[in-house]
């Protein structure tokens, strides 16, 4: 997985997730539960989760797009690394959530 | 949160918006704070920001008397709650009011264009007079309307303002002479519509994204701080009588004071659209929003010429459509319905120009984008990529508006071709 600034306008509030791996929407949902995100909004494909924070997760299921959209009264001088920081959680919940998924299939 | 939803209608079959019968439109943070600007570099500051808050005041007080009537509210406190609430829920922040029939004062806390303004430009610029005459307005209107009072009668003054670096937005409200103005409305518009719409090319495609997105939008509205982060942006549910108000009585007055300087007021307003398809338009086709909306960009100038008229149609602006696309070289756009045109035609009467300026640049800024932005690259939209693209001579291209219905046209038309 990787972190980049996603396209936009707002100053790096916005991020992107890159994912390599094969993953769906339960994966998702299993992995942001297990640190406390709770889903926030369903339409469609998207599925927008959030934390204590109000940091937002968005996810779309058809394409597997992944964007962290940062909580906006988050200091600029912080959102690189609290976004790093959400970066590395997600990470670690979404390998846990994977070997689970392979486990359980 | 007020539930917004029961008290939406939309002008079928022009796409216009309406809110207890007002017209709305939304818009982002860059387009709101650039319009407001054009205002004050046309008018002054002193100038601007007070007709700038007399607007906002009237279009308010127009809606939010709407509403005390339909539901009946009839205590100060219950109006007072029920104002704030509209406010919030329309992603403008929140106030707090304290008022009386000889006025009062309130409080703002997060409010839309203090906010982004500190946002876009906070830790760039020293800004020195108050952001929020918006809100000034809104504020001025819950008074009136809260009390029974005429519309106009109070007027606001925002004292203290984040965008000035104080710690809070404070506003001050006193009893005024009031200033007769008309209202505006849904009946207004389709007096001057008319039942007939036009279409254009790949129609269904456009207005089947459209649709969605007005569902979408349903779901947007105000969190908890009264602002909505939707798209990458902060949006607003805006009443539409603003932009226009404030816009047209800009370049009248230039054209009656000034009228060498009135090419360069109408190509400020024009610039508007361009800042509008730069901004909130580019943005929401990079969202994933759009993609659960619609799909994916694909490297196809086309599909963002079509996915920029679902958005205009999708977010309140009229029904835009494609009549010629050779890209490159030449765009054609018509509406039946936009939301500037109605209002000149119900405030003011037939014109003597033309006088859609922010469809006339969008139309322009439509094709600079699908033409040279590479959006489907996934760009980062900045003040660089912006002036790069529409400052001096980047743009290479020229728009007019061949047919307009504020000279009585049934349309209005704009032709955008390369320079």
């Amino acid at each position: 997985m990787e972190l980049s600034r996603d396209s936009g306008c707002t100053r790096e509030l916005v991020w992107r997730v890159s994912i390599v791996e094969p993953c769906d929407v339960s994966i998702i949902r299993r992995a942001v539960q297990s640190v406390g995100w709770v889903t926030q909004f369903e339409m469609g494909h998207l599925h927008v989760f959030t934390n204590e924070d109000q940091h937002r997760l968005l996810f779309l299921g058809h394409t597997l797009r992944i964007q962290i959209r940062l909580n906006y009264l988050t200091p600029k001088r912080v959102r690189w690394s609290i976004a790093n920081v959400i970066f590395d959680q997600l990470c670690t919940a979404m390998s846990s959530a994977t070997q689970c998924a392979e486990v359980s299939g | 949160m007020l539930d917004l939803n029961a008290l939406r209608s939309i002008l079928a079959p022009h796409d216009l918006t309406f809110l207890a019968g007002s017209p709305y439109v939304y818009h982002c943070h860059h387009y709101n704070l650039f319009h407001d600007q054009t205002v004050d570099d046309i008018l002054g500051e002193d100038a601007g920001r007070v007709i700038r808050t007399k607007a906002a005041s009237a279009a308010f007080h127009d809606l939010l008397a709407g509403l005390v009537r339909q539901a009946d509210v009839r205590t100060l406190a219950e109006r007072v709650q029920l104002g704030q609430s509209l406010v919030a829920s329309m992603g403008h922040g929140l106030l707090n009011l304290d008022v009386s029939e000889s006025g009062g004062h309130a409080q703002g806390i997060h409010l839309h264009y203090g906010h982004s303004w500190v946002e876009k430009y906070g830790s760039r610029v020293r800004r020195h007079t108050p952001a929020d005459a918006v809100a000034a307005g809104f504020a001025a209107a819950i008074n009136e309307v809260a009390c029974g009072l005429p519309k106009g009668c109070i007027s606001a003054k925002e004292l203290a303002c984040v965008a000035k670096r104080d710690a809070s937005c404070i506003f001050e409200l006193a009893r005024t002479q009031a200033t007769p103005q008309i209202e505006i409305n849904e009946a207004g518009f389709a007096r001057v519509l008319g039942a007939k719409s036009d279409g254009g090319l790949q129609e269904e495609r456009i207005q089947q994204v459209a649709v969605t997105l007005q569902q979408f939008m349903r779901n947007v509205a105000g969190d908890q701080r009264g602002l909505v982060d939707a798209f990458g942006v902060f949006v607003t549910m805006h009443l539409s009588n603003y932009y226009n108000e404030t816009a047209y009585e800009a370049i009248r007055f230039t054209q009656l004071n000034n009228p060498s300087l009135l090419p360069t007021a109408e190509g400020l307003f024009r610039e508007a659209g361009h800042v509008c398809v730069f901004n909130t338009f580019s943005n929401i086709l990079l969202s994933p929003e759009w993609e659960s909306v619609a799909a994916p960009l694909e490297s196809d100038p086309l599909g963002i010429v079509l996915g920029c008229l679902s958005i205009a149609r999708g977010l309140g602006f009229g029904r835009w459509a494609l009549q010629e696309y050779e890209p490159g070289k030449r765009l054609v756009i018509s509406s039946t319905s936009n939301y500037e045109a109605p209002f000149w035609l119900a405030r003011y009467g037939r014109s003597d120009r033309p006088r859609s300026y922010v469809f006339l640049g969008a139309a322009l800024a439509i094709m600079v984008v699908a033409s040279r932005m590479r959006l489907w690259e996934h760009p980062i939209l900045d003040a660089e990529s912006y002036a790069r693209l529409f400052k001096g001579n980047g743009l290479g291209f020229r728009a007019e508006l061949t047919e307009c219905q504020t000279i009585g046209s049934d349309r209005t038309v704009a032709v955008v071709t390369a320079a």
